[in-house]
């Protein structure tokens, strides 16, 4: 069984956040203000692109007002579905509305280690962090969850990436890449694995996040690298982070407004420019906590935005991959299970086809390697509330109902046997009794994680082709050579 | 403000978990089920009334068989719509399909203290877990969340009623009522708070929860009793607690159809009895571990089971209440939180009115009060959820964002001074940076309850009228010879 067959959730019964009437009105808004104010386009390529396409452009301001109708023939040739690549075709990930993938975080700078010490993050981490990963079967897809910051800034994202194909056959989630070299680089290092360009094409390793400004900006490095991996066929992420009240309206209708335009904005760039390049609906909205000034990204709020952003998506055909986590708990603890547990199941509810991502703490600032154990039981349960319930004679079994009828002896019945083992079973959560639990020496949750994650650690992976190595090495030397 | 404001979401943000048809086909099921199979129905006076409305009744099994058109026409009788009414009238719960609610559990045998200690439980911890109650914002009744063990068995659980009236002023749900005269004692009590048996009927002070046998028995005091409260107007919510794979087939469906069959069959009998009966549709069901043997009330399937059922009483117009804070967790802690969260958002989301309930531990064993205080944080959170996105002009600020254009300044802006009361607020949780965590002393979660439950103990309790006080000791005293 491939690792893709282990998350087929089926069509998937939806959460009814907004209803068709309201997510038609959101689109057209959007297109209003994407017609009368615009976007604000930091990158000259992207002003050619859209000027050529019938946009009115003002290239001193950098503002693009695009019409309906330019928008409506971009959306028209975004795909539908495509793969995710793994390492190993046994690791594909296809996105098609079928499938429900959970990913890990990135871009902490910080480390919480098992005795709750914090300090700062290196190449090390992120390896650490892609292994546990690589062991975890409801994750779906590494990243560097953390900073390489012991690595030279000019070839960090080379090395994070090294570091996560060393560790884990699984698709790899790339968001820290700002520079066009940069992608130029992690693209060379995707065929050497893929084994060429065509190849990387069909089975992209890695998927690319780049964030829009909010309000209504798209910067300069987003555009351009939007478009380098357009060409190569590698899917990204449009990932506005807009926060209510402060750089979007309070009330959340406003806000779904202002992620949607920067989200469409880009999408017509990029398609009228590589039409069929592959774009993921993401969005990582943000409540502000007016007390304390800090952003919030499990508030209430912004996990029901995330949800309408999926049915955005839906409403578009386009694969919603939406952010997750950002608890704001210091520990792994209640806070970060009750957060990332209804965040989760909200955003899936809503039909997001991934979610990036777990295993950071302190509003994605720190990295704590049990969440990451936490999240993957989690989602195991999620992934069976996703595949719902099936209604059909097999399923009521009412011929059954009638023969036991008032006698309790299910449990010796072909029929349980048969279906016994469809039942979810908890990896981490405890389920025996008090005195086991107190026999076993009443270790808590965030213990039992913790060991889960030594455990993971001690197994070696296989390791890649000596002649794969020495190519990654003079990729990643040949970029800290052009910098200095 | 009446306290029910706090807990309307209006229209709600649902999961289509089934379509009408798949619900069609649980209810056709049932019919099929009750009409050949029947239920047995461990009582005298349920096997009279049934016989009277043409069920064919064979007093050697107690088995009664209920045709289709017997059925459709009890449950035709059912009250759509009703309330729980509270010690105080602020403190009514309207069930309408608007609001949610989350109750204290029930059950427990044990207590466990602030410092881990587990002891059996007393009647001092059912006041301890009421004063909890009523002051959460988003924990609506008080219940016999564990057992007066120090009080004699025959008075108890009117000692029980009595520690959640005098320090609480909300609904209370009593669940362990076995015999008949208990029943009578606590209508007596109840009528001394609401002001007569009338008054009672209007805004019934508790809620008695009936459980089932599973598979599709009735047991003779839960039908016995459902009749005695029906007729003084007390709620009563019909409780099936079917196993996967041991008291009900192990797919999801064919245990829906199970714990439907028992649900119908008791309404039906309560509804020709006294047509117009308070009922609500319940269940508690639960898995199996298959290693271990050991229950599990929130295992994935058994959350989907509670949201068919959800469906269920959707499609009969009867309010629904399950169970599904009843986490397997032995401490409070990161299972507790994760299991109750997602049992608490299916529930709601698949169209449950009240949900019973929080504060116990180890599968409904053990009560922790900080577990309250963490259930109360997330079911605010699941409120806010439920309550959806308005879409409005004045919501959508397309003029706002258009003035805005590229400028990020909508703090200062009146929109923003406008709506910014409408944010969710964090009670529980940190919201905070790292640093002002450490500096603040580094205090875990459950620490933080820890402090607030002492802080709720420490205050006085609400007052409680005397001569209330008086008539519930001389009921005591009464049941008591």
């Amino acid at each position: 069984m491939s690792h893709a067959d282990a998350r087929l959730v089926g069509p998937r019964r939806r959460l009814d956040i907004l209803p068709a009437d309201d997510v038609r009105r959101i689109h057209e808004a959007t297109l209003e203000v994407l017609a009368d104010v615009g976007v604000a386009f930091h990158s000259q390529r992207a002003l050619d692109v859209l000027e050529a396409h019938g946009c009115t452009v003002d290239r001193e301001s950098t503002v693009a007002r695009i019409p309906a109708e330019v928008v409506d023939r971009a959306v028209a040739t975004i795909p539908r579905m495509f793969t995710l690549g793994g390492r190993t075709p046994d690791h594909d990930l296809p996105v098609d509305g079928e499938h429900a993938y959970l990913t890990a975080d990135g871009c902490a700078t910080r480390v919480r280690d098992a005795g709750g010490t914090v300090r700062d993050s290196t190449k090390r981490d992120v390896y650490e962090a892609a292994r546990v990963t690589d062991g975890l079967d409801n994750l779906s897809a590494t990243a560097a969850l953390v900073s390489a910051q012991d690595r030279p800034a000019e070839s960090r994202v080379l090395h994070e990436f090294e570091a996560c194909l060393r560790a884990s056959p699984k698709h790899t989630v790339v968001v820290s890449v700002k520079e066009d070299c940069e992608a130029r680089s992690l693209i060379r290092m995707a065929e050497a694995v893929a084994g060429g360009s065509t190849e990387l094409a069909a089975r992209p390793l890695f998927t690319a996040i780049l964030c829009t400004v909010s309000p209504l900006h798209q910067e300069r490095f987003g555009m351009d690298l939007a478009f380098t991996l357009a060409a190569a066929g590698i899917p990204f992420m449009l990932y506005p982070m807009p926060i209510l009240g402060a750089t979007a309206p309070v009330t959340p209708a406003g806000l779904a407004v202002v992620n949607n335009c920067e989200v469409l904005a880009a999408v017509t760039a990029v398609q009228l420019a590589h039409p069929g390049a592959k774009i993921i609906h993401a969005g990582g909205p943000t409540a502000l906590d007016m007390r304390t000034g800090a952003y919030f990204a499990a508030a209430p709020e912004s996990m029901l935005l995330r949800g309408v952003q999926a049915q955005m998506a839906a409403y578009y055909g386009l694969p919603a991959g939406l952010g997750y986590g950002g608890t704001k708990a210091k520990a792994t603890d209640p806070q970060a299970a009750w957060e990332n547990t209804l965040t989760m199941l909200v955003e899936f509810l809503a039909g997001a086809d991934f979610v990036f991502g777990s295993g950071l703490l302190d509003g994605s600032q720190i990295m704590a390697l049990e969440q990451l154990v936490l999240d993957d039981e989690v989602f195991g349960m999620v992934t069976r509330l996703l595949r719902g319930v099936a209604v059909d004679g097999e399923h009521l079994a009412v011929d059954l109902i009638k023969r036991q009828a008032f006698a309790g002896g299910y449990l010796s019945e072909a029929h349980t046997r048969a279906h016994a083992r469809e039942l979810w079973r908890a990896r981490l959560g405890e389920t025996g009794s008090y005195e086991a639990w107190r026999a076993a020496g009443a270790p808590s949750l965030a213990e039992r994680a913790r060991s889960r994650v030594d455990e993971l650690l001690a197994v070696e992976p296989e390791p890649l082709p000596d002649d794969l190595l020495r190519e990654f090495d003079a990729i990643i030397s040949a970029a800290e050579q052009a910098a200095s | 403000m009446p306290y029910a404001d706090q807990c309307h979401v209006g229209r709600r943000v649902k999961l289509a978990l089934l379509d009408a048809d798949e619900v069609r086909q649980i209810h056709e099921a049932t019919l099929d089920v009750l009409a050949e199979v029947g239920v047995t129905y461990h009582s005298q006076r349920a096997l009279d009334v049934l016989e009277a409305h043409g069920a064919s009744v064979d007093r050697a099994s107690t088995v009664a068989k209920l045709p289709a058109e017997l059925v459709e026409q009890a449950l035709a009788t059912l009250p759509h719509e009703f309330v729980l009414g509270g010690r105080e009238p602020e403190y009514d719960l309207p069930l309408d399909g608007k609001h949610i609610y989350i109750s204290s559990d029930g059950c427990g045998v044990f207590r466990r203290e602030s410092d881990g200690t587990v002891r059996p439980s007393r009647k001092q911890d059912l006041a301890d877990c009421a004063k909890v109650v009523q002051a959460l914002d988003h924990v609506s009744a008080t219940s016999a969340v564990v057992s007066a063990q120090d009080c004699p068995p025959e008075t108890r659980v009117l000692h029980e009623f009595d520690a959640c009236l005098r320090h609480s002023a909300k609904h209370s749900i009593v669940v362990s009522i076995k015999e008949d005269w208990e029943a009578r004692h606590l209508i007596r009590m109840a009528e001394a708070v609401a002001g007569g048996s009338e008054e009672l009927k209007r805004r019934p002070t508790f809620t008695a929860i009936i459980c089932t046998v599973s598979p599709l028995h009735q047991e003779r005091f839960g039908m016995d009793l459902a009749m005695t409260l029906a007729e003084a107007g007390i709620p009563v919510s019909f409780y099936p607690m079917p196993i996967l794979g041991a008291t009900a087939p192990v797919t999801v469906a064919g245990s829906a159809v199970v714990n439907n069959a028992e649900f119908v069959s008791a309404a039906v009998l309560v509804q020709l009895a006294f047509p117009g009966a308070k009922v609500i549709h319940g269940g508690g069901p639960t898995a199996m571990d298959m290693t271990s043997g050991a229950y599990a009330s929130n295992a994935p399937e058994v959350m989907l089971l509670r949201s068919v059922q959800g469906h269920m009483a959707d499609f009969y117009g009867v309010p629904a209440w399950y169970g599904a804070g009843a986490t397997t967790a032995k401490e409070p802690g990161v299972q507790s939180a994760y299991e109750n969260t997602l049992a608490m958002f299916m529930a709601y989301a698949n169209g449950a009115d009240v949900t019973f309930g929080t504060g116990l531990l180890d599968g409904s064993r053990i009560l922790c009060l900080e577990n309250m205080i963490v259930d109360d944080e997330v079911m605010g959170m699941v409120k806010r959820i439920l309550r959806g996105v308005e879409v409005s002009d004045e919501t959508m600020a397309v003029d706002l964002i258009k003035r805005m254009g590229f400028g990020g300044d909508y703090l200062f802006d009146n929109h923003t001074r406008r709506h910014v009361r409408e944010l969710w607020q964090a009670k529980l949780g940190e919201t905070g940076s790292y640093d002002t965590w450490q500096t603040a002393g580094a205090k875990g979660i459950v620490e933080k309850a820890q402090e607030r439950v002492a802080e709720i103990l420490a205050a006085p309790t609400l007052e409680f009228p005397e001569d209330l006080g008086r008539e519930f000791d001389a009921v005591i005293a009464a049941a008591a010879r």
